[in-house]
């Protein structure tokens, strides 16, 4: 199959797939489609071979984490260094709310990208605390900081669940005591 | 998963039934593909720009039993961030640092992302606050065009309003800082015996990518014993009719009786006798000339190595009359090259000869 053809397979088996995963990080329709199609170019602008479309699947799911946290990170290094020109981190989507009408969309766009990145990272691709770390180049405590904050604006939509996430930031926090 | 896992999938999933309804998907295809072709088209255009010229490619063609692979990175932008002690990873983020620099005020910081040798001053940066003013930071605008050599750029910075801020030449220290790159601005230093901003003259250096091999278990070929290292290989136009290419550390892994190998190349902007047309897609981007039989660990150690051991050869292109000034591109380098040397692939890399065949899929 050539690459053309996968890319075409991909927008007609995979595109829901990607476009949710793309959406849980950037938390707005449109940047999740765009996100989803820069992903597909930059994996596809490389000649390659699959082994099946999941696999080709896989690749652009992980080219669509690293675009987003290349971006997050490049803004964060942008605004930290022009405070009086940065913009708000939380920017919900009213759009979303109104296009989506789901509790969980507008959790997530509540949330700001670092947060909004690290719960994704940690509970929708299941990675470790330390595994986040390392992707968001962050250091463990400031993955479990934004986790603890995530995991408290997401109850204010609704009930995220017991995990051993908040325990254990209880437990950090005790220790410091 | 997790209760949370499990809530948001399921939250997630039905936003991306919604969005992937919102559009036909034919058409999302057919926009995706034409920016895969237009990057495809672009990276070729790179490797044949006439302007480069001191310049040199290699290509490793590796191979074996079941396909085999060779992927080492030249350098380009998009390194690993936080990875450079002066400069930037690549080339955006390198105008961004001059830039933020530049409208802080701080002149040492300024200097910081200048190439080595180079220093700015405080009336030059103050000026260049003026031009840059207040601009909302989000909406600067980079373009990158078509690098004058492979170790040079030139990036246009506007505003949202089309505002012009000015051209900026972006290098990489390929000598000081290798991936590295920061902005050719200011003043020369004037006896810094470092300062050049390209390779010198004649040798190029590049990093070798570990982890090329993850992915295929049975790829008869590696270099270095893993996946650490800061291996490079020099290219050195020794003169106008020689190139030398030396590697610093190589292991020949492979099963001789797989008939593994490694072989280099020279990607050259004329054909001469024995090189063989290099495909981007359809377009012709060079012609590879083979500087080397097939290297095989059993060959190296006829040669006098080992099958661990430092590896140099010399191409004396007896029919080319200047060598220097056909030898085109960096070479990014291969994730995929099937048996008997048929593709070599990089960042939108490269068929060889023929068209790549399909996949097994």
């Amino acid at each position: 199959m050539k690459d053309r053809d996968v890319v075409e397979a991909l927008y007609a088996q995979s595109m829901r797939r990607l476009s949710a995963y793309a959406y849980a990080l950037v938390g707005s329709y449109s940047g999740a489609e765009e996100l989803v199609q820069d992903a597909i170019v930059k994996t596809f602008s490389k000649r390659r071979r699959w082994q099946d479309l999941a696999a080709a699947e896989a690749y652009v799911r992980a080219t669509i984490r690293n675009l987003h946290i290349d971006a997050v990170r490049r803004n964060a290094r942008w605004t930290a260094r022009l405070p009086k020109l940065a913009r708000d981190e939380v920017v919900p989507s009213p759009e979303v709310a109104v296009e989506s009408d789901e509790a969980v969309a507008v959790a997530l766009a509540s949330l700001p990208p670092r947060v909004r990145t690290a719960i994704v990272l940690r509970y929708l691709d299941d990675m470790t605390v330390a595994a986040v770390a390392s992707a968001m180049t962050a250091s463990e405590g400031t993955v479990k900081r934004y986790l603890s904050d995530g995991r408290a604006l997401l109850s204010q939509h609704f009930e995220p669940g017991d995990d051993d996430e908040l325990r254990e930031t209880v437990r950090v926090k005790e220790a410091r005591r | 998963m997790s209760d949370l896992g499990e809530v948001l999938h399921d939250g997630t999933d039905r936003v991306g039934g919604q969005i992937d309804a919102r559009g036909d998907s034919a058409l999302r295809s057919a926009a995706a593909w034409q920016r895969i072709r237009s990057r495809r088209q672009r990276r070729a255009a790179w490797y044949t720009a006439g302007t480069v010229s001191a310049v040199a490619v290699v290509a490793f063609v590796a191979s074996g039993v079941g396909g085999s692979v060779l992927d080492a990175s030249p350098v380009q932008p998009a390194a690993s961030a936080n990875s450079c002690d002066r400069g930037e990873p690549s080339v955006e983020s390198a105008v961004r640092g001059f830039l933020e620099a530049a409208q802080d005020g701080d002149v040492d910081a300024v200097t910081a992302e200048l190439l080595v040798g180079l220093e700015a001053d405080a009336d030059s940066v103050a000026e260049l606050q003026g031009i840059i003013g207040d601009a909302e930071a989000d909406s600067l605008r980079l373009s990158v065009t078509q690098p004058t050599s492979l170790t040079r750029y030139t990036v246009k910075v506007s505003t949202a309003d089309g505002d012009d801020l000015g051209r900026y030449a972006v290098g990489e220290m390929v000598d000081q800082h290798p991936g590295c790159f920061a902005v050719e601005w200011g003043q020369s230093l004037p006896s810094d015996p470092s300062a050049s901003v390209t390779p010198s003259a004649s040798t190029v250096r590049y990093p070798l990518s570990f982890g090329m091999f993850e992915d295929y278990a049975t790829a008869p070929v590696a270099f270095g014993d893993g996946a650490n290292g800061g291996w490079t290989y020099a290219i050195d136009l020794v003169d106008a009719q020689t190139a030398s290419i030396t590697l610093s550390h190589v292991v020949l892994t492979g099963d001789p009786d797989q008939d593994a190998f490694i072989r280099f190349y020279l990607v050259l902007s004329e054909q001469i006798t024995g090189s063989t047309p290099l495909y981007d897609d359809d377009a012709l981007v060079g012609y590879m000339y083979p500087l080397t039989q097939e290297i095989s660990a059993n060959r190296l150690i006829e040669l006098g190595g080992s099958e661990e051991s430092t590896l140099t050869t010399r191409f004396d292109a007896n029919e080319v009359s200047e060598l220097a000034a056909i030898v085109v591109g960096d070479a990014v380098w291969s994730d995929e090259v099937d048996a008997g040397g048929v593709s070599i692939g990089d960042d939108g890399f490269v068929s060889y000869g023929e068209e790549e065949p399909s996949p097994a899929y």
